[in-house]
C-alpha cells in the first residue's frame, strides 16, 4: 500500500511540475533583443563619463569644466589627464583645453563626477563602447576647449546618448534636507560653543 | 521491377518526409523549450526562426569530418548509419491513414519493436567504435537503460495486443474504430507506454546515454559534421516512431473521435493522425524540459521496481477481463 501511494504522490508531483512549466510558456518573456531593443537602466546606473558643455550665452558650445583638477586628484587610479588654457570669458579664469579619459584604467567609481563642483562630467547610460584598438580606449572628451560638432557626435557616440541625472529627484531632496539639517545643526553647535565661550572668557 | 520501383519511391517519399519532420521538430524544440524558460527561441533567420534549423543543417554539412586517429574505422563509420537506418525502416509499417502506408505486416508490431531496439547497437558502436572514455560510459548506460525499459514497454503494450487480438498496426486501428480508442480500455498501459517511450527514443528525463552535464555528449562526442547530423537525425526520427506507436496503439491512430470514420476523406484522417502524433511530441517536449535527469540507479530502480510491476499487474488484468469477457 505505502508503495503504491508513494508511486502515485511521485505522479502527482510530476504533474504539478509540468503545469509550472506549462504556465510559463504563455508569461512573458523576459529577453531582450539586444541591438534593436535596450534594456530599461536606472536613473543612478553608471556607463561612461560623459562631459557638459555650456548650452546657452555667448559661450555655449564650450565645455563647462574649468581645469579645477578636482577629478584628476580624487581619481583612484590616475586615469584623467586635463591640460588648461585661460578662459575666453573673462570672468573666468580657466579652461580645459583637453580632457583625456583612459577607459582602460578607469574603474567606474564615480567619484570624479562627485568631486566635479561644475556638473561639467556626468555618467552616461551607455555601456556598450567597443574597439579594435587599445589606444582608442584613451578617449578625449575635450579638445581645444570648445567642441565642434564631429568630435562631439563622436563623444556622444562613444559616451552616451542622452544625459540622465544620476541622483533621481527625490534622492536630491533627501540630501539636500540632511544637508540643511546637519548645516542648522552645526550652526547651533557653533553658536552654543561661542555661547559657552563668551563668559569664561569675561 | 515493380517491387524495385515502388520501394524506390517509397523510401525516397519516406526520406524526405522524415527529414522535413525532424528540421520542423528541432525548430520546434528550440521555441518550446525557450517558452518554458521564458525566452524567445530562434527568431533571426527568416520569417519567426523558420529557416534556423535549414542554416544549421547547412552548417554540419559543411563542417570537416573529424575522426579519432585510434578509433575502430568500420564500427564508427556504420554505427551514425545504423543509429538514422533503423527508426527509418521502422516506419515502412506505419500506417497514416486507412489506405496509406507502405506495407502493413502482419506482425508488424514486432517488427517496429525488433527496430526500435536495434537503435541500441548503434549507440554501443558508437561508446565502442570511438575509443572515448564519454563515449563508452554513455553507450553502456545506454545498453543498461534497455534491458531495463524494454521489457516493461513490451509488457506494456501487450494488453493492447490481447484486446485487438491481432499484431498488424493497421488492424489494430480498424478494431479501435468498431470499439473505442485503447487508451479508455488501458490507461496504466498508455503511462506505462509513454514513460518506456521515453525512455526508449532517449530523451530527457531519460537521456542518460548522451547526459550533456555528466558525459559531454555521451556516445556521440567523437562525431562531427555529416555523422553527427546523423545521430541527430535519428534521435528525432526514433522520437517520431515512438509518437507514432503510441497514437496508433493507444489514441486511435488517424480516426476522427465521434464521427462515423467511413465516410471521412483520408486527407483528413492524414491531418488527424499527424495532429496527433505532433500533440504527443510537444508532451515528450514538455517532459524534456520539466524534468530533471534520472540518477543511474534511480533508473534502474524506477524501471524494475516501479515500472515492470505495474505492466505485470496491467497484463494480467487486462487477460483476465479478456478471457471471461470471451
Amino acid at each position: 500500500m505505502k508503495y503504491l501511494i508513494s508511486i502515485l504522490s511521485g505522479f502527482w508531483n510530476l504533474l504539478v511540475g509540468l503545469g509550472v512549466t506549462f504556465k510559463y510558456m504563455f508569461k512573458t518573456k523576459t529577453t531582450v533583443e539586444y541591438p534593436e531593443d535596450r534594456k530599461q537602466l536606472a536613473d543612478r546606473y553608471i556607463g561612461y563619463v560623459k562631459m557638459m558643455y555650456e548650452t546657452e550665452g555667448e559661450f555655449s558650445s564650450y565645455t563647462k569644466c574649468v581645469a579645477c583638477m578636482a577629478c584628476v586628484v580624487v581619481c583612484p587610479v590616475s586615469c584623467i589627464q586635463v591640460t588648461n588654457e585661460k578662459h575666453p570669458d573673462p570672468t573666468k579664469k580657466r579652461i580645459a583645453k583637453e580632457f583625456i579619459l583612459d577607459y582602460v584604467k578607469c574603474e567606474f567609481c564615480n567619484l570624479c563626477i562627485e568631486a566635479c563642483n561644475f556638473d561639467a562630467i556626468v555618467m552616461s547610460h551607455d555601456y556598450d563602447v567597443s574597439m579594435y584598438d587599445r589606444a582608442a580606449m584613451d578617449m578625449i572628451l575635450v579638445k581645444d576647449m570648445k567642441h565642434n560638432n564631429d568630435l562631439y557626435e563622436e563623444s556622444r557616440r562613444q559616451t552616451g546618448a542622452e544625459y540622465k541625472p544620476i541622483i533621481s529627484p527625490r534622492e536630491r531632496e533627501i540630501v539636500e534636507v540632511i544637508n540643511k539639517k546637519e548645516y542648522e545643526e552645526r550652526l547651533k553647535k557653533a553658536a552654543a560653543k561661542a555661547a559657552e565661550n563668551t563668559p569664561a572668557q569675561s | 521491377m515493380e517491387i524495385l520501383l515502388f520501394g524506390i519511391i517509397g523510401v525516397v517519399v519516406l526520406f524526405s518526409v522524415i527529414a522535413l519532420n525532424a528540421l520542423i521538430l528541432v525548430y520546434m524544440e528550440r521555441k518550446v523549450s525557450a517558452w518554458m524558460q521564458s525566452r524567445l527561441g530562434p527568431n533571426r533567420v527568416g520569417p519567426f526562426g523558420l529557416f534556423q534549423t535549414t542554416a544549421d543543417i547547412v552548417k554540419l554539412i559543411l563542417k570537416e569530418n573529424i575522426r579519432n586517429d585510434q578509433s575502430d574505422k568500420v564500427i564508427y563509420f556504420l554505427a551514425p548509419i545504423l543509429a538514422f537506418v533503423a527508426p527509418f525502416a521502422a516506419f515502412v509499417t506505419v500506417p497514416i491513414a486507412n489506405t496509406i502506408g507502405i506495407r502493413d505486416l502482419d506482425m508488424g508490431a514486432v517488427y517496429i519493436f525488433a527496430l526500435g531496439s536495434s537503435v541500441i547497437f548503434s549507440i554501443i558502436w558508437a561508446g565502442y567504435g570511438s575509443n572515448s572514455r564519454y563515449a563508452l560510459i554513455g553507450a553502456m548506460r545506454s545498453a543498461a537503460q534497455m534491458v531495463s525499459y524494454e521489457v516493461p514497454m513490451i509488457t506494456a503494450v501487450l494488453g493492447v495486443f490481447l484486446i485487438a487480438g491481432s499484431l498488424s498496426m493497421r488492424e489494430i486501428v480498424t478494431m479501435q474504430a468498431n470499439q473505442t480508442w485503447f487508451i479508455v480500455y488501458q490507461p496504466l498501459g498508455f503511462i506505462l507506454f509513454l514513460i518506456a517511450g521515453t525512455a526508449e527514443a532517449n530523451r530527457a528525463p531519460f537521456d542518460l546515454p548522451e547526459a550533456e552535464s555528466e558525459l559531454v555528449a555521451g556516445f556521440h562526442t567523437e562525431y562531427t559534421g555529416l555523422k553527427f547530423a546523423f545521430f541527430f537525425l535519428g534521435e528525432y526520427a526514433a522520437m517520431l516512431v515512438s509518437c507514432c506507436l503510441i497514437v496508433l496503439l493507444f489514441l486511435g491512430g488517424w480516426l476522427v473521435p465521434f464521427v462515423d470514420n467511413s465516410i471521412i476523406p483520408a486527407w483528413i484522417h492524414i491531418t488527424v493522425f499527424m495532429i496527433k502524433v505532433y500533440l504527443m511530441i510537444f508532451l515528450m517536449m514538455w517532459f524534456r524540459w520539466t524534468f530533471p535527469r534520472m540518477r543511474v540507479d534511480h533508473l534502474m530502480g524506477f524501471g524494475w521496481k516501479v515500472l515492470l510491476p505495474l505492466a505485470f499487474i496491467n497484463l494480467v488484468a487486462t487477460g483476465a477481463v479478456v478471457l471471461i469477457l470471451k
